[in-house]
């Protein structure tokens, strides 16, 4: 049997961070392009007469009401969320253990409570995904938010584990994690004025 | 100070955001470009402060002590395909998720595939530091699986190819390009096996290129479709084709025309001078009507003692078949012996589901060809 030395120990390179960038950046991007999407579909819908508004665009069925409390919870939950994943940064660096798992526990759990959050959003407005065009796209942009969300709570996970599980100076996984929940609620924010409030 | 990488970065940030404010000049406002514009400034804004945030990777000339440490100073990691490989099934799985589950499914294992061999790579990568050890280790973790699974792999294209051009080429020059195929893979094989040491990797090249070339021809020979008789045979679905008309077809050819005697007969049907009967056993006298068990195999034997050749057609109802959208499929339930001359006799076992009183059609066995030769089946 070969006896070598074992491979020096690679030193920090951020490449979580900058992956983790790079795949912010490409969300970003096809977020974007969904949305401008989204709003060309609303430019060039056809016109129609409400009863409050006088004449509109005909690009949302009439009998679709969007629950209101749940999205802007939502978008309450995501800031809540940041805060909770930079606490876990801080604790982090400070190798505070008890208080990095909190705050890990309580950024998943409030992802969750977003996610679970756009389900009721989902069940209550009773959206058939083949209805029609407005049916198809609520759903292209709200289903790659909710991914990109469960992506957010899988990463928070694995940062989690990793640094409770004896890691405690690989802090980089633990900020990129971060900068994640940073960019969902940016994203979100976008998305839930295109699609939840600019109705 | 500003990063040569953050520079580039901004730069096409901000060139992005006169391509925006352009676009909405032109185009009197259209969102489709403005917003799709702005979200790739915000990207590339973004991207330039996170290398800007990380100093593009790179230390100070005069910070001595981060030198060992720089991104320059490291030893490059190995060339490897598996992260493309595994981004190529992730959007292969995404493609079959809205196309075909075939395609899912091969994105899937293709997935699994590449992740493993990412893994395994990135680890055997740190096994030490000598590269050539390290792909030894690797070598020595996956090779088990790896051969047989790529052996497979290829042996399912050139079984797949093979059977795309016999199934394209009629029989006549089919028969012609496989001879000749099988004797230049002859012939090549004597070659190498009489030429001793003969070079490995001319051998490959040339097995190679055979490769392509056969999974190409098999490729082209598929998308060109299947030789007319095939594609006329599936149309019509022979399986779904009984022969039990009054005329001989090719499954009457060389049928057997004797029974077992250790067959458990239920009833035997005769035919005999244009006349039809049953007997069975416990009855006298020639039937004209049958009793058959329910849900049980029932074994009829025909014996034909007419001039002519005929067959016995038992019919016992019909299924049918809800393929939803207002769309039904009715199969009628039949069974036939193939045509016996005088003398013959043939079987046939059939397993009746319903009783005859839930079925809209009575069950019958009759003799095409024969008229008013026909005998009402009874299930209980």
């Amino acid at each position: 049997m070969l006896a070598l030395p074992p491979a020096p120990t690679a030193p920090a390179r951020r490449q979580v961070f900058v992956g983790t960038a790079l795949a912010i950046t490409a969300a970003t991007t096809l977020l974007g392009g969904m949305l401008a999407t989204w709003l060309q579909f609303r430019a060039d819908a056809p016109l129609r007469e409400s009863p409050r508004r006088g004449l509109i665009r005909d690009w949302m069925p009439e009998k679709i009401v969007v629950p209101e409390v749940a999205t802007n919870m939502m978008l309450i939950g995501l800031c809540v969320v940041c805060i909770m994943a930079q606490w876990a940064v801080y604790s982090a660096k400070r190798a505070d253990r008890t208080h990095a798992g909190l705050a890990f526990g309580l950024t998943a759990l409030f992802g969750l409570m977003v996610v679970n959050a756009q389900v009721f959003t989902w069940t209550q407005m009773g959206v058939a995904a083949n209805d029609g065009a407005f049916h198809t796209m609520f759903y292209a942009i709200t289903g790659t938010m909710t991914l990109l969300l469960v992506v957010g709570i899988v990463f928070t996970a694995v940062a989690a584990f990793r640094f409770l599980g004896g890691r405690t100076k690989e802090l980089e996984v633990v900020s990129a994690s971060a900068l994640y929940w940073y960019f969902l609620t940016a994203a979100f924010t976008a998305v839930w004025f295109v699609v939840y409030v600019q109705k | 100070m500003i990063t040569t990488g953050s520079k580039f970065l901004y730069g096409l940030g901000s060139a992005t955001s006169i391509a925006a404010i352009l676009w909405f000049i032109a185009n009197d406002g259209g969102s489709i470009g403005v917003v799709s514009l702005a979200f790739l400034a915000v990207a590339l804004f973004f991207m330039g402060a996170i290398a800007s945030f990380v100093r593009d990777g790179h230390v100070l000339s005069t910070d001595t002590d981060a030198h060992a440490s720089s991104n320059a100073a490291q030893r490059n990691v190995g060339r490897s395909w598996f992260p493309v490989g595994t981004a190529f099934s992730a959007g292969m799985v995404a493609i079959g998720l809205v196309s075909s589950p075939g395609i899912f499914k091969v994105g899937i294992c293709l997935l699994f595939a590449m992740l493993g061999q990412w893994l395994i790579k990135n680890w055997s990568d740190r096994a030490s530091s000598d590269v050539a050890y390290n792909e030894k280790v690797r070598a020595w973790v996956v090779h088990p699986l790896e051969i047989p699974v790529g052996g497979a792999i290829i042996l399912a294209i050139i079984v797949l190819s093979f059977s795309r051009i016999m199934l394209s080429l009629s029989k006549e020059s089919g028969l012609i390009v496989f001879s000749v195929m099988a004797a230049l893979v002859l012939t090549f094989g004597s070659m190498v096996s009489v030429r001793r040491g003969a070079n490995r990797r001319v051998i490959g090249a040339v097995a190679g290129v055979v490769l392509v070339a056969l999974s190409g021809t098999g490729i082209a020979f598929a998308l060109d479709g299947e030789r007319h008789e095939l594609v006329e045979a599936a149309a019509e679905d022979h399986f779904a084709h009984r022969a039990c008309g009054e005329e001989a077809e090719e499954t009457d050819e060389d049928a057997a025309r004797s029974v077992s005697a250790k067959s458990s007969v239920a009833a035997t049907v005769i035919l005999r001078d244009g006349r039809l009967f049953a007997e069975m056993d416990g009855w006298n006298g020639e039937l004209t009507s049958i009793t058959l068990q329910r849900s049980n195999p029932s074994t009829i034997l025909f014996v034909n003692e007419d001039d002519h050749e005929h067959r016995m057609v038992v019919e016992y109802g019909k299924i049918v078949e809800d393929l939803g959208g207002g769309v039904s499929k009715d199969t009628v339930l039949e069974a036939c012996t193939s045509l016996i001359t005088k003398g013959g006799t043939q079987a046939v076992s059939i397993v009746i589901p319903k009783p005859s009183f839930a079925s809209e059609e009575p069950y019958s066995i009759t003799v095409p060809g024969v008229e008013g030769a026909s005998i009402e089946i009874q299930v209980p």
